[in-house]
């Protein structure tokens, strides 16, 4: 429609423009014409016709006027001779005869007749002149005859010439009045058409215009709207940024939060730890073991809180090393066994033969996955049976698929869960009911660990049948058995004969790590600020300095310069403590130059692992009392639990228990003994008596005792005994005290003496 | 050329006094009349063209004496010359135009002089062929013949 249209606009251009030359041509045309005829106005020949015509008839008259006094027989009058006046008047008349008067005279006949006879008689004329001139009257006369009367026809020349010069004027005028007249109509219409042209010209710049308007409010509006969805998504990254700043805000609030709670529960945990092992009222003992248990679920919601906020911030990083997958399923086993007991389910562990007994990777995080697999399972599995199974899938040179699979025949997991369950705080519908409660996190973990370490956890479920998780590894292998591989426990154990100084500026904490340290045999001495453990380091040498890194005044990175400059413990190995227990803060810690580090809350095993490490560094009797390869030792690392197993199994219960009750007396027996022979200076009779004490308590398991017994006894010929026989003492009471509450605690299982 | 001519004509005017005779021309300069002759007039220098007029029948051969070489040998070269007839007829020429274009004061027309019917024995002619500006009838009053008289001024 519109494309005809503008055809039509096209081809009505193309006519008007035409049109338009062509009304221009006829215009110039005429103006040319009319040029034409007003040059021909303007310069029209006067001369010609009634200009000669004139002039003739007033040189005739002068020669008739020169002529009638001669006639008359009087002189001529004024003015030229009669000759003269004859050749003016002949000159006049030849020029009728060439030229152009010659040929307008052809057009008018009786005009040339006329002057034709007028020539006639001119030439007559001219034959008197000369008689005339000289007097002649006759001649004169007969030349008037001759020549007046021709001024009639001369007169009528001069009429007519006027006449036609009018004429030719009219029709000269006419022509101009219509060419003029024609000018002005192609004019009109030239102007009309260029009215048109211009109006259409203007109509179509205006139609130009607003269409150019068009498309600019058209490009305004799309600036516009490309300002505001620029706008909208500088907002938008506004927003993700916010929400990443409040996503770092958030695991910086975690962090920062569990170090808070940490602090406080280091001393809950820790001193109930103490009043545990010292308390010998049961229904007291019963209510601190509600409180450790309450302790422990809160501090593993910390531990669950931060290994996700670690996780989530990619900080969280693997430390590979060799383990014993068996060793491992057993610990998994042992720890969950309380819960699998309360629910009376059977637990089976089937572990594929083909397994190297060692493997290589992050035995804790392995062993934190199949926890929370495990744990899992006996919550929601009622009287059923759990299963833990290992299986070699694929073996390779150095490296083997290891699939770890926790199998239950409990409730089951609906589907509309299972898609749900590795998502953080999901849980199933019941699990709060569910004993031990549950964070919500421990799937999600699993899930994150398992796949920070390649591979991915599956879960093959039914509701009501039971649930299978499983997650496969590709984990490095050393060909070697584990009887080769390194127990920690075993090396975390014996400070005996070393000096502590414990620096913490909140008592409760300094009690908890003094205690710690006392247990595992370490001789200790505390101070409550940076400030004061400086001034000790200056009158006394410490094996080890424990130094808190958070304190009011001099911080533990201070005091600890300090005491290396200067003072009598340049030489110690420093410890760090403190609640911050990211990677990077340990780091930051070691690069301050401290030797190890201690994450709170402070607990034995991590003492032991901290420490084990300095222990090689140090000289001194420490080497001389390396426990048995096969000891396994309780956490506290003060009791030899294989041994007291194996001695309960092989004695009865009840037998070890009075055995124990005897130890404890002869103990208290010898230890009065060793103090009689120190007071008295016999070196002899205290090396016998702590050679025998170190017997008796070594029988026992009572391994840091035992350890303290033979220090004092390789000291007691050499060096001054006053101080180490009441450490000696105490360290025998302690470890008397800690084997009974071992008895107590121990339950049916024979396996489940330690928990 | 000139010399041939003024040789002819020093020929002619022996042969045929009587045409010029008693109409000498006055030139004026300065207010002062002179009255020259023909002969006397021609040895300023002679010069001449051919051309067609608006009153002859076809192109005649003039033949006379140059009216800026009038002037020069007047000591004239501005204002204006005015040229009267025997019949008191007159038109006033610019000296500028004389000077710029060979106009002729003829006084032979093909070769012979002209007698008063024969518009001499002078006569102001324009060279309206060789110079087309002349060729309008504009310039046709400055034609004058019979020349009676030149005064410049």
């Amino acid at each position: 429609m519109s494309g005809r249209l503008s055809e039509f606009m096209a081809l009505a251009r193309y006519g008007f423009l035409a049109l338009f030359a062509v009304l221009l041509g006829f215009t110039a045309n005429a103006f040319i014409e009319l040029g034409d005829v007003q040059n021909r106005i303007r310069y029209r020949i006067p001369e010609n016709t009634i200009w000669a015509a004139a002039q003739t008839e007033i040189e005739l008259a002068r020669t008739l006027a020169q002529l009638a006094p001669l006639a008359a027989g009087n002189r001529a009058g004024s003015g030229p001779s009669l000759p003269l006046q004859f050749d003016l008047l002949w000159s006049r008349a030849q020029l009728y005869r060439s030229g152009a008067l010659a040929a307008a005279l052809q057009s008018q006949p009786g005009v040339k007749a006329s002057f034709d006879r007028f020539q006639a008689d001119l030439t007559n004329a001219d034959t008197f002149v000369k008689p005339a001139d000289a007097g002649d009257r006759e001649a004169a006369l007969r030349m008037l005859e001759l020549l007046t009367p021709h001024r009639e026809a001369i007169r009528e020349l001069t009429m007519t010439s006027l006449n036609n010069d009018r004429k030719e004027r009219e029709e000269l005028s006419r022509n101009h009045d219509l060419l003029q007249q024609q000018l002005s109509r192609f004019g009109s219409a030239a102007a009309i058409l260029l009215g048109f042209l211009l109006l259409y010209l203007l109509f179509s710049e205006r139609r130009a215009r607003s269409l150019l308007n068009d498309a600019k409010s058209a490009q305004a509006q799309m600036q516009k709207a490309q300002a505001r969805s620029e706008e909208q998504a500088s907002q938008m990254e506004l927003l993700a940024r916010k929400a990443t700043t409040a996503s770092k805000a958030k695991t910086e609030f975690l962090a920062m939060m569990s170090h808070d709670i940490r602090t406080p529960l280091n001393a809950i945990i820790g001193l109930s730890e103490i009043m545990n092992r010292d308390e010998t009222d049961a229904r007291k003992r019963q209510y601190i073991e509600t409180i450790l248990r309450a302790s422990d679920s809160l501090l593993s919601l910390i531990n669950d809180i931060l290994d996700l906020t670690r996780l989530e911030a990619g900080k969280l990083s693997l430390s590979p090393g060799e383990f014993s997958p068996e060793e491992l399923v057993r610990e998994v086993m042992d720890v969950t066994e309380v819960l699998a007991r309360q629910n009376r389910n059977a637990i089976s562990v089937e572990i594929d033969p083909d397994l190297p007994a060692a493997l290589i990777g992050d035995r804790d995080r392995i062993r934190q996955v199949l926890m929370n697999l495990v744990g899992n399972a006996n919550k929601f599995t009622v009287n059923g049976r759990v299963s833990i199974q290992l299986r070699c899938k694929r073996r390779r040179t150095g490296v083997v698929t290891v699939r770890f699979s926790v199998c239950d025949n409990g409730r089951g997991i609906s589907e509309s869960l299972q898609k749900r369950l590795f998502q953080p705080f999901e849980q199933g519908e019941d699990s709060r009911d569910a004993r031990g409660g549950s964070t919500g996190l421990g799937l999600a973990i699993s899930e994150r660990l398992v796949r920070m370490m390649g591979g991915s956890i599956g879960l093959e479920s039914e509701p009501g049948k039971g649930s299978t998780f499983s997650f496969e590894l590709d984990l490095a292998f050393a060909e070697a058995t584990s009887a080769a591989l390194p127990n920690k426990a075993k090396q975390e154990l014996n400070l005996a004969g070393l000096d502590l100084l414990v620096v913490d500026d909140t008592p409760a904490n300094l009690l908890v790590a003094e205690s710690m340290l006392q247990r595992l045999g370490a001789r200790t001495v505390t101070a409550a600020s940076g400030e004061e453990a400086v001034e000790i380091a200056k009158q006394r040498r410490f094996d080890i300095v424990v130094l808190d890194v958070l304190m009011p005044g001099m911080d533990g990175p201070t005091a600890m310069a300090c005491m290396r400059d200067s003072g009598m413990c340049a030489d110690a190995a420093f410890v760090a403590m403190t609640a911050y227990s990211m990677p990077k803060d340990k780091a930051r810690l070691i690069q301050a130059g401290f030797d190890a580090y201690i994450a709170r809350p402070v607990r034995m095993k991590q003492l032991g692992s901290a420490l084990a490490p300095l222990l090689a560094q140090l000289s001194g009797p420490r080497e001389q009392v390396a426990p048995a390869p096969e000891a396994v030792v309780s956490p506290d690392g003060s009791i030899d639990l294989e041994l007291i197993r194996s001695m309960a199994e092989d004695i009865g219960e009840e037998t070890f228990r009075l055995l124990v009750n005897q130890a404890q007396v002869e103990t208290e027996q010898a230890l009065e003994k060793l103090e009689v022979s120190v007071s008295n200076g016999d070196r002899e009779a205290v090396r016998q008596s702590a050679h025998k004490l170190a017997g008796l308590l070594g029988q026992f398991g009572l391994i840091d005792a035992t350890n303290a017994a033979r220090i004092l006894e390789a000291k007691a010929t050499t060096s001054a005994l006053d101080q180490t026989l009441p450490d000696m003492r105490d360290i025998a009471i302690r470890g008397l005290s800690a084997l009974r509450a071992r008895i107590d605690q121990e339950r049916v299982n024979p396996h489940r003496i330690a928990a | 050329m000139s010399r041939f001519f003024t040789a002819f004509v020093a020929l002619v005017v022996s042969a045929m006094p009587a045409l010029a005779e008693g109409l000498p021309l006055k030139v004026v300069v300065a207010g002062e009349t002179r009255v020259v002759s023909m002969e006397e007039l021609e040895s300023i220098g002679v010069s001449g063209f051919r051309t067609t007029t608006t009153w002859t029948d076809g192109a005649q051969e003039f033949t006379g004496v140059l009216l800026s070489d009038i002037a020069t040998a007047n000591s004239v070269s501005t204002g204006t010359v005015i040229v009267k007839a025997i019949n008191d007829y007159q038109a006033e020429i610019e000296l500028a135009e004389i000077m710029s274009a060979p106009v002729l004061l003829a006084t032979r027309m093909n070769g012979e002089r002209m007698s008063v019917r024969d518009k001499g024995p002078y006569w102001v002619v324009y060279p309206r062929d060789d110079h087309p500006e002349f060729a309008d009838e504009r310039h046709n009053f400055k034609w004058v013949w019979q020349v009676d008289s030149l005064e410049f001024k």
